[in-house]
């Protein structure tokens, strides 16, 4: 197993949430954009989120020299296009998008794999596609995931 | 009444010398009614009054200012014994005694005594007006002067003076001795220039720069009134204003339906059906721990079936908040009450009689022995559930990362062997 951070406390709640079938069954049928609009409700969280969210953008776009990005889904995957010029920066982004997910599943663990199993996504990709890295997330539910990635977008904007 | 004063009474009116007080009435009743007239005279408390049927002369009128005082004789008209208002109205303010001689050589009696509250006007030869421009000022003489006894009107006194002020009026008697003073407040008129111009004392000067100071804080304050309600009238306009366009925007409408819809999405993503809205605090912490507490509940529930000691004691090696949660949650069934009450049950037994224990722990043991089997089984069963729920929890997945020289693809499948990331060169 990758070796990852130790879990802080509130990830430590997060899991034990993630962990619950009753969690599971929520948001195997739950419409994700409404649970995150519901999250960010609790004062601060959407403060915080946001904070976080514009960071984490910038320091990427900085980082891996992103000139631009667009997103659409389609009826069984849902597609993130980064326009990165140089192919270097193209495949650090990929080597990076690797660490981040290998490391996201040992911080998260059941959670990750609850999250996974209940948006029925069988398998997510990135690529170097020529003059730009290719996101690819397959699920049935991309709609779900757009609706998602449009309100993170308005937070960010 | 003796014939000869009836006639003097008469001939005196006739001759114009009664007072107003006489009426044609008074003469018919002196005249017509003479008989009841004379027997009412005779008693101080019925004496006939503005009758007119008295010489003035036999009417001696005393005045005092006040009690102790010596009195003196007032000239007077009357013909007959006046009224208390009539004496106030002629005489003014003061205690006055009304004597009538009957007959010549007699001593007058007593008839009326009046006590009219006020200054005494009667014996005032003249009034003297002293002026202080501001309060706490010097008190300036003047030359303005008024005869007595009727003392002035206010707007002869300011047109005597020439202005007003804090008027001080002193009535003087014919030996020049104040018999009284009264101030009077004409500060709402400008006082007379001649005067202010000799008001030169410390207190005066003081007085009027502290009023004008005050002055000044006043206006101050009553324009700064004027300017914030100036300020809230403009305030309140616009808020009317946009209260106004709010309404009459049809976006308020739309607002409305988005609010309402949004709610009945998130109340309807509870499984398809319509529910309590659920909040995101219950769904992600509280939830998971009732799941969890129902699981060991039901655990601790088939262990007290089998064994009760065994049960209480299980509950109370867990930890506080587990112990207490599952203490509320078994309460509900009454188990608490059933185990407490199987152990009084069994504990007095156990002290009083022995051998009843004895039997009792050898017919357990029968018992257990008989049941040992079962029991075992169900405590496996108990613990089986138990498993399957803490596996039901666990939706272990398998990932499978395939990498190629344009990427990487991580697969996700169902559990069905190991948790690692199994790592796949694609060729």
């Amino acid at each position: 197993m990758n070796k990852a951070k130790k879990p802080k406390g509130w990830e430590k709640f997060l899991m034990a949430a993630l962990t619950s079938n009753k969690f599971a069954e929520y948001i195997s049928t739950a419409n994700l954009a409404d649970l995150l609009k519901t999250a960010l409700q609790v004062p601060g969280v959407k403060k915080k989120m946001t904070e976080t969210l514009t960071q984490l953008g910038g320091d990427l776009k900085e980082r891996y020299e992103i000139v631009d990005y667009s997103a659409y889904a389609d009826e069984n995957k849902y597609v993130i296009v980064l326009n990165i010029k140089s192919n270097e920066m193209r495949d650090d982004f990929v080597a990076h998008f690797q660490r981040f997910i290998k490391d996201l599943r040992g911080r998260f663990e059941l959670g990750f794999d609850t999250f996974i199993k209940s948006y029925q996504i069988s398998s997510i990709s990135c690529k170097n596609d020529g003059h730009v890295v290719k996101i690819e997330v397959h699920t049935p539910r991309s709609a779900d995931i757009e609706s998602v990635a449009s309100e993170i977008q308005g937070l960010v904007r | 009444m003796s014939v000869l004063n009836r006639l003097k009474s008469w001939y005196a009116k006739t001759l114009g010398k009664s007072k107003s007080g006489g009426t044609d009435e008074d003469e018919v009743l002196v005249i017509g009614d003479e008989e009841e007239t004379e027997s009412e005279e005779e008693e101080e408390s019925e004496v006939p009054i503005r009758t007119g049927h008295y010489d003035s002369e036999q009417i001696i009128l005393t005045f005092r200012a006040k009690p102790g005082e010596e009195a003196i004789n007032v000239d007077h008209d009357f013909t007959y014994i006046p009224t208390q208002d009539e004496i106030a109205e002629e005489f003014g303010p003061g205690i006055y005694n009304i004597f009538v001689r009957e007959e010549e050589g007699k001593r007058p009696k007593l008839k009326k005594r009046y006590k009219i509250e006020g200054h005494p006007i009667l014996p005032v030869v003249k009034y003297e007006v002293k002026v202080r421009i501001h309060e706490g000022g010097d008190l300036l003489d003047t030359n303005v002067e008024f005869p007595g006894p009727r003392p002035p009107e206010k707007e002869e006194i300011i047109n005597a003076l020439g202005g007003g002020g804090l008027i001080k009026l002193n009535a003087r008697d014919k030996d020049n001795r104040i018999l009284w003073s009264e101030w009077y407040d004409f500060r709402d008129i400008e006082p007379p220039k001649s005067l202010v111009a000799r008001d030169n004392s410390i207190k005066s000067k003081i007085e009027q720069e502290v009023e004008a100071k005050k002055k000044k804080v006043e206006d101050e304050i009553l324009k700064r009134i004027t300017e914030r309600e100036d300020e809230k009238k403009s305030k309140f306009d616009e808020t009317v204003d946009r209260l106004i366009e709010t309404i009459e925007d049809t976006k308020l409408e739309r607002l409305q339906e988005a609010i309402e819809a949004f709610g009945e999405k998130l109340n309807s993503s509870f499984s398809g059906k319509k529910q309590e809205p659920v909040g995101l605090s219950d769904l992600a912490f509280k939830e998971p721990y009732r799941i969890k507490l129902e699981a060991q509940k039901a655990i601790i529930q088939n262990l007290a079936k089998k064994d009760p000691e065994e049960a209480l004691r299980a509950i109370e090696r867990m930890p506080d908040g587990i112990s207490i949660g599952l203490q509320l949650g078994l309460a509900a069934t009454g188990l608490i009450e059933a185990l407490t009450d199987y152990l009084k049950e069994v504990g007095p037994k156990e002290r009083k009689k022995g051998t009843e224990r004895e039997k009792g722990v050898e017919k357990r043991k029968a018992r257990k022995e008989r049941e040992g089997k079962k029991e075992k089984s169900v405590k496996e069963e108990a613990e089986t559930q138990a498993e399957k729920t803490v596996e039901q929890e666990e939706p272990k997945i398998n990932v499978e990362e395939v990498g190629d020289e344009s990427g990487i693809e991580f697969i996700f499948s169902p559990r069905g062997g190991g948790d690692e990331i199994e790592e796949v060169e694609r060729e």
